[in-house]
């Protein structure tokens, strides 16, 4: 049974939320593990802001993300009107009966309405001949800069900004030094640079439930939040089903981990000289037949809606290095047409039944400040909903605990460094506390 | 590390000898009436300088030191004779008459075509610091003769400029001579040892074996270039200087020749960094490289900076009836900006500098082109289809172009990046769909500028012609540098309804307490 | 003792993956003689000036009941407003009251005593200002006894049963330039800072006040303001991982400690032969962080340089590298077939 009276908890957030908005208050920060339903709350707030005779801003970082809320919008509250404002060199797309798209700022709606534009649209637009919107809602926050964030001073008064604050931080071209004090440091994501200023009128909210990631995934994934959130799914209740196998595979031992939990780190040696850094064909090998053996075994999939067979289209792969995707591609040979297999920059937002992913650490064997940040296995670590087998090469475990951190960071920041250690030390030490570790023998080679 | 810089430190090593870095120098060479060489020397465990050199690279220098650094009056007195030659190199308005002052205040251009190619020059990192400390010391100065204040302070914001505009991408008016000669060039050696000036010139030495030039850089390293002197030479020559000069304050003469010894005993530590800056100087100019074809607009770019983040500053601030509140608008804080708003546009103003100046050079050197490709900032591949969309009600629909390129490239480059053409940068393209298959990525391009032979005559080809399939294309992102630079203004905006966050401008006021009726999740379910 | 504690630990912290420096640091055998015995010269020298610096800005934070530091501290709010009170615990050569280590440790953990048994009033109003207590390295790992001072404590009493917060300063005299505050000054100053969050959490568990006192795991910077003689103080300075950093490196000193080595000549600067023998024989780990602090970095590099470690050529190299050598890299540029993964793996990174 799922985890039904966490209905209550969820709703009680929700409410927040739409009390925040009946009240029309300034500020507000939403905080949204994986899969935690952020659009969920996000278009029930915007549709009881827009019952209330509300102007409502939507901006979400990327055009794609605008066409999805819109989508969710149309598909949700079919008889709410929704304007997609969009640049006029974009073709409109079909995003439901209920979006207007529209290109020309002279063609914003007057009064009451809910308009979706990316926060570079919002940027530049010249708002002052239409009426001042009531409210802006932002979404995937944490992937804008505080400096970016100001120019969308101009649309409304009122803020509710909706993000992940465990994925990966948007990248700072440039040299910082000159602000890394400043009061408001421009080149810091905006929720975080409104959360550490005590005297704003800021309301934090947390989503207490993910619906997505399996019970025991949450509570390894946990160390990248400072808040906690639950599973939807009761303990083992999401689960792979193995049939008997005729023969033995050296990724079994694997496989037969995610039949009793969700997650299973397939560990390969580490060459006495040391591993490889980048292409690890070994390691694309073995990532690629824990997919093939999966289907080959005709795995099947359990959840609340019940079992069902696991097909390729269900399988995810995920390397953060370019060369070792290719790898894995090739490895995969025609099954590559049907299971995706990226960067996770790439694999933010989305998410498959089973995901294999490379370890990031995995060759890393003196590591920089820049590999420790927990961004990108974060959300390796979180696309799953069933299951998820980490491949790594086995080093990674004393890499970690050899290193010591050097904390160079500005004045009065973070210690990204040694929290990066922590983390990645803490998530691979839970796996191994959990015996989630399987060493895959032979080595496929 | 990128693996050009890992390949070419190994080749670097391979080959015994520095060896050049891209085909083209992202900087322009100066006359010596433009150019002013800088350097310094401090006292251990102090900020500011105990003594300075300067002067044109083409003439003997000038040195300026105080016998105790710690004395702030000494101190004041020696920066101040120093301040003349910097606040020349920077045509500060006090040192113009006042109509000629107000004439480029009001024109701006000739005054930007002046100073447009000056260059600072100093040895190393450590005496960029030196500017910035500087500017700590003097800018906020308030005691004393006013107007001797008045000129420290003017000292202490052209310091705080200077390092400011040092750091900020792209740009060519402060020269670290150091950091000039190892972007020019690959060394062979860790990059900690590449801090040293004389190290660097040394491997830069022609006719000799590696070891000949590992040996000599060796020897170099010995003689400090930072600002900071050898322990042994301030322990066995300066120290008993200083403290007999402190011991003498009540015998004037006598401190005046020790302060004469001092000065002396500086003299040929200033003179030998300042001396290797001129050598460094010397050696980039006589390199058979080019500078980049591109680099006009980063020029100007420098010259615009210099006039509205400096000049037009410093003349502003000579109008004696400003108030004070008007008066500190005008100063940059040395440490950080504080106000968000100045923070947000110098921020963004940095960022357009770096996506102009990438932009632009990228386009007049094919090192930096392939390093591009190394950092997915761009895509190379073979045309295999020109065609055009069919588009329901019109004649033409858009040109696509499919290109194919291999998926082991890394490529950061997303779906609706507009990406131009290398070697045609007027032929632009946005990306509408990138997709993986195997070893090959297919990226699909909508054109959208730069389609007609007429548009470009140097292209034998329009945007449609299918003679393009087959030809091997390398697109660059796109720099949206024109986006980047509207923000700058607009982020200056403090007036919008949201302006009490994110432009820190008063709370507003709460609003009147709702009461909460009924149930909201019922609601909004009922609103589905 | 030839070198005090403190300097030894930030020699050991600079490079803690050498065990030659490790060894040198723990056991006292100054690299300055290692490298002389080689016929290297240069010692790593201090400024007379920056000593001498130093020392005075040290003492003028503490001097009058530490009236500048504390008006610093108020200021940045790591102390409230009506805080009072100063400890001294520094020796007489620093200007304190105490002969030595051992009567400056003593007189603190007697006073840490006193306070865990304060109540109401008199808990509130504790001093909050502990100039130099003396704390001695867990397990006396660094010999010969391990004690050291650090610069400066804040106490921040709570009611209770809630536990006496102490808060870690560290008073460093290079400058706070903001954002251009140098990174390796800081990295190094935070794990000194983090060591002795550490070292005080242990010292308190082992006097067994442990549950009286609560280390914070921030703690605060003392710098001076550029070109000025003025503390600048940077608060809420993130030590938690830095102390954990330090428990893991003490952890492995053990072993070298216990290591015996010939005793120590009673001369100062007459370094046995065998002791220097046995820094030269342990295994080094050459970096570019040596240069800054290590006498015997020149030999280091000349000698990873000859054995083809790609470290001798930079930190990043070597990281680029891996376990291929220089030699055999630039063999496979020059056309050498690839043998293994790992060789494999450098040519496609590198093609
Ligand atoms: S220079 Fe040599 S001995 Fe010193 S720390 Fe580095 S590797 Fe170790």
């Amino acid at each position: 049974m799922a985890q039904t009276h966490l209905a209550e908890r969820r709703n009680q957030v929700l409410t927040q939320l739409l009390e925040h908005v009946e009240r029309a208050d300034a500020l507000l920060v939403l905080k949204a593990p994986p899969g935690s339903g952020k659009t969920f709350v996000t278009t029930r707030a915007v549709a009881l802001a827009l019952h209330r005779k509300r102007r409502v801003a939507v901006a979400a970082q990327t055009n794609a993300q605008a066409d999805d809320f819109c989508r969710r919008m149309a598909a949700e509250f079919p008889r709410l009107p929704v304007h997609r404002w969009a640049s006029a060199q974009r073709g409109a797309l079909d995003l439901g009966a209920s979006v207007s798209w529209i290109t020309r700022t002279a063609d914003l709606p007057p009064g009451p309405c809910v308009v979706v534009a990316t926060s570079a649209k919002w940027a530049v637009a010249d708002l002052d001949a239409h009426d001042p919107f009531d409210a802006l809602f932002i979404d995937e926050a944490w992937q804008m800069s505080w400096a970016d964030f100001m120019l969308l001073g101009t649309v409304a008064p009122r803020f509710v900004l909706v993000g992940d604050p465990g994925q990966i931080a948007p990248v700072v071209p440039i040299d910082v030094s000159r602000w890394q004090t400043s009061r408001r440091p421009p080149h810091v994501p905006a929720p975080e640079v409104i959360l550490r200023d005590r005297t704003l009128p800021t309301r934090v909210i947390e989503l207490p439930v993910s619906t997505r990631l399996p019970h025991d995934t949450c509570a390894m994934v946990q160390s990248f939040y400072d808040f906690t959130f639950e599973s939807w799914s009761a303990p083992g209740e999401r689960r792979v089903l193995l049939p008997p196998a005729a023969t033995q595979h050296p990724v079994d031992a694997a496989l037969a981990l995610l039949t009793t939990g969700s997650v299973a780190l397939m560990t390969l040696p580490t060459p006495p000289g040391g591993p490889p850094m980048e292409e690890d064909v070994a390691l694309a090998r073995a990532a690629a037949d824990v997919v093939r053996r999966l289907l080959d075994r005709g795995a099947r999939v359990v959840t609340e809606e019940g079992e069902t067979a696991l097909g390729p289209g269900d399988i995810g792969v995920s390397a953060t290095h370019r060369v070792m995707n290719t790898r894995i591609t090739d490895a995969l040979g025609p099954l590559a047409a049907k299971v995706r297999v990226d960067t996770p920059e790439r694999w933010q937002g989305l998410e498959r039944k089973v995901m294999v992913a490379v370890h990031p650490l995995s060759g890393v064997t003196q590591p920089s400040p820049f590999d420790l940040s927990t961004g990108r296995l974060c959300v390796m670590a979180s696309r799953h909903s069933v299951g998820l087998v980490l491949v790594s090469r086995d080093h990674v475990g004393d890499t970690l605990d050899t290193y010591l951190p050097v904390a160079a960071q500005a004045l009065g920041q973070r210690d990204e460094a040694g929290r990066g250690r922590a983390q990645n030390l803490s998530l691979w030490q839970y796996l191994v506390r959990h015996e989630r570790v399987a060493p895959m023998t032979p080595p496929s080679v | 590390m990128s693996r050009h810089d890992a390949f070419e430190r190994l080749r670097a090593w391979d080959e015994g000898r520095a060896i050049a870095n891209g085909h083209t120098l992202p900087w322009l060479r100066a006359d010596a009436a433009d150019r002013l060489v800088l350097a310094f020397v401090r006292m251990g465990g102090e900020s500011s300088p105990w003594g300075l050199c300067v002067g044109r690279p083409d003439a003997p220098p000038e040195f300026f030191t105080c016998a105790e650094p710690r004395n702030a009056d000494l101190h004041a007195a020696f920066v101040l004779a120093a301040a003349g030659a910097l606040l020349r190199h920077v045509e500060h308005p006090s040192l113009l008459a006042d109509d000629e002052r107000l004439m480029l205040l009001a024109m701006e251009a000739p005054l930007r075509a002046r100073v447009r190619l000056r260059q600072l020059w100093v040895p190393g990192p450590s005496h960029l610091d030196m500017l910035h400390f500087l500017d700590f010391r003097y800018t906020h100065a308030n005691t004393g003769d006013p107007k001797v204040v008045r000129r420290l302070q003017a000292l202490g914001r052209v310091c705080g400029w200077l390092f400011r505009e040092s750091t900020r991408p792209g740009q060519v008016r402060v020269f670290d001579a150091t950091a000039r000669l190892r972007r020019a060039y690959t060394f062979p050696a860790e990059p900690v040892r590449q801090a040293h000036l004389g190290y660097l010139l040394a491997w830069l030495e022609a006719d000799r074996t590696r070891d000949e030039r590992l040996a000599e850089a060796r020897a170099r390293e010995d003689l400090p270039v930072s600002v900071t002197m050898s322990p042994e030479y301030e322990r066995a020559t300066l120290e008993p200087l200083v403290t007999r000069y402190n011991a003498a304050k009540d015998d004037p003469p006598a401190q005046a020749l020790l302060a004469r010894e001092i000065h002396d005993a500086l003299v040929p530590e200033l003179r030998r960094r300042w001396e290797l800056t001129v050598q460094a100087m010397a050696a980039l100019d006589a390199d058979p490289r080019a500078s980049n074809p591109h680099l006009d607009a980063v020029v100007d770019l420098g010259s615009a900076e210099y006039f509205h983040e400096y000049w037009k500053n410093e003349a502003k601030g000579l109008d004696p009836n400003l108030s004070d509140e008007q008066r500190r608008y005008l100063v940059h804080d040395p440490e950080t900006d504080y106000a968000p708003a100045r923070a947000a546009r110098r921020y963004f103003a940095h960022l357009h500098a770096a996506e102009l100046a990438a932009g632009e050079l990228v386009h007049g050197d094919a090192t930096l082109v392939e390093q591009s490709l190394d950092a997915g900032n761009a895509l190379r591949g073979t045309i295999r289809a020109v065609e055009r969309e069919a588009v329901a009600g019109k004649k033409s629909g858009p040109i696509l172009w499919t290109i194919e390129c291999s998926a082991d490239d890394s490529l950061r480059l997303r779906e609706e990046t507009s990406v131009c053409l290398v070697g045609a940068r007027k032929r632009i393209g946005r990306i509408r769909s990138l997709a993986t298959v195997g070893a090959v990525r297919t990226v699909v391009l909508q054109m959208t500028d730069g389609l007609t032979k007429r548009s470009l005559p140097n292209e034998p080809d329009a945007a449609d012609a299918s003679a393009l399939v087959g030809a091997t294309v390398t697109f660059l992102e796109q720099a949206a540098a024109g986006f980047t630079q509207m923000k700058i203004f607009r982020v200056g905006h403090t007036d919008g309804p949201g302006a009490w966050l994110t432009h820190a401008a008063p709370l507003p006021e709460p609003s009147p307490p709702v009461r909460i009726q009924g149930n909201l999740l019922d609601l909004v379910k009922s609103l589905q | 003792m030839r070198r005090d504690v403190r300097r030894r630990l930030e020699q050991y912290a600079s490079n803690p993956r050498c065990e030659a420096n490790v060894i040198s640091a723990v056991h006292d055998v100054p690299m300055e003689a290692v490298a002389r015995a080689l016929g290297y010269s240069g010692a790593v020298g201090q400024s007379p000036f920056a000593l001498l610096r130093g020392q005075q800005f040290e003492r003028s934070l503490f001097r009058d009941d530490a009236v500048r530091l504390r008006r610093a501290l108020i200021t940045q709010k790591v102390l409230p407003a009506n805080a009072a009170g100063f400890v001294d615990f520094r020796m007489s050569r620093n200007d304190g009251p105490y002969p030595n280590l051992d009567a400056s440790r003593a007189a603190f953990l007697q006073r840490l005593a006193a306070f865990a048994k304060t109540v109401g009033d008199a808990r509130l109003q504790l001093p909050t200002i502990l100039a130099g207590p003396t704390l001695m390295v867990p397990g006396k790992a660094i010999l010969p006894d391990g004690l050291f001072a650090i610069d400066v404590l804040t106490v921040h009493p709570q009611p209770r049963p809630a536990p006496i917060v102490l808060r870690v300063g560290e008073v460093k005299v290079y400058p706070d330039r903001g954002g251009f505050t140098d990174a390796t000054e800081l990295a190094a100053t935070r794990a000194q800072a983090g060591l002795y969050v550490h070292a005080l959490r242990v010292e308190l568990q082992q006097s067994k006040l442990a549950q009286h006192f609560a280390v914070a795991d921030d703690g605060f910077l003392v710098l001076t303001r550029p070109s000025f003689n003025l503390p600048s103080v940077r608060g809420a300075e993130d030590l938690q991982h830095q102390a954990e950093r330090a428990a893991v490196m003490f952890d492995r000193v053990h072993r070298i400690a216990e290591r015996l080595l010939p005793p120590d000549s009673a001369a100062d600067d007459d370094i046995p032969a065998q002791r220097r023998q046995a820094v030269l024989d342990a295994p080094r780990q050459y970096a570019d962080g040596c240069l800054s602090f290590c006498e015997l970095a020149p030999h280091c590099q000349q000698t990873a340089l000859a054995q083809g470690l790609p470290a001798a050529l930079g930190d990043d190299l070597a990281r680029f590298l891996g376990p291929i050598t220089l030699h055999r890299a630039l063999e496979l540029l020059h056309g050498a077939a690839a043998e293994g993964d790992v060789e494999h793996d450098l040519l496609a990174r590198i093609a």
